[in-house]
């Protein structure tokens, strides 16, 4: 069933929200709940993958090259790659499904 | 064709950018799959262009994670080494905003993206790919059980995208 919810806000939340919502460029307070709504429902599901920290090592950096060596030092068959593979293409796949 | 398969492969792929699914980038990593490995190489050589996006980002970090539990390795030495190949000068990181409001645009934008991938007859997984080739002009390296190489005579037809399996690749 559809839920409404009420919120007061004050003069300096008003003025706060109104800034905001010209900011993220949606046209109704109801607009951005949703958004935001949807944004922390697809943080919950990619923090269910393990994947909440996806981006605190994006900006490491270092010589490529030595880390493609360290990758192949690791020893695994091809068929445990394969398995790996798909089990978690699987599941980053619930992503976009449920 | 004459030369070695690193010589063709090299002299094919110069100039153009490409897109490489989750399997490509696990098994050119490990080491376990010959081209995904040889494409591997010239990738942290600076000798091809790849674009990567979020998704496929993601996806490979799981597979990394996964990797770590079996073996048990540091995921987060694991997680580190990738970012180094990543942050490489010829790799394009399609991020858009940052790598985790990113993902989370992909999930948010599953309506579109289970419609784009009904049209055009393929799993919702392989969409994010697409959408990369399409916005960069990429070809897309696949292995041959995705979907995406199923449809690939209509993507071409259609998006004029190229997608060619390791396999074709051997050729």
């Amino acid at each position: 069933m559809a839920r409404s919810i009420t919120i007061v806000l004050d003069d300096d939340t008003e003025k706060e929200l109104d800034r905001l919502m010209r900011e993220v460029g949606v046209g109704s307070v109801e607009g951005l709940v949703l958004r935001l709504l949807r944004e922390a429902l697809a943080l919950r599901k990619i923090s269910e993958l393990g994947l909440e920290n996806i981006g605190e090592f994006c900006r490491e950096k270092g010589d490529p090259l030595e880390a493609l060596r360290a990758f192949r030092e690791i020893l695994i068959s091809r068929e445990e790659v394969d398995s790996i593979v798909r089990e978690s293409r699987e599941e980053v796949e619930r992503l976009l499904k449920e | 064709m004459l030369g070695s398969p690193e010589k063709r492969l090299k002299d094919f792929l110069k100039n153009r950018i490409l897109v490489f699914d989750a399997n490509i980038w696990i098994h050119g990593l490990l080491g376990t799959e010959s081209i995904s490995k040889l494409l591997l190489d010239l990738c942290v050589e600076g000798i091809i262009r790849v674009v990567v996006d979020s998704y496929c980002v993601a996806e490979v970090l799981r597979a990394l994670f996964r990797l770590a539990e079996k073996k048990r390795l540091d995921p987060n030495t694991l997680q580190r080494n990738f970012w180094r190949i990543l942050n490489a000068d010829n790799v394009i990181k399609d991020f858009g905003l940052s790598i985790s409001r990113s993902l989370i645009g992909y999930v948010i934008r599953k309506d579109e993206i289970r419609l784009i991938a009904r049209i055009l007859g393929l799993e919702s997984k392989d969409v994010p790919y697409l959408l990369t080739a399409f916005k960069h002009s990429a070809i897309i390296i696949t292995t041959d059980d995705r979907s995406l190489y199923a449809q690939k005579e209509l993507i071409k037809k259609k998006l004029n995208i190229e997608i060619m399996s390791t396999r074709d690749l051997q050729k």
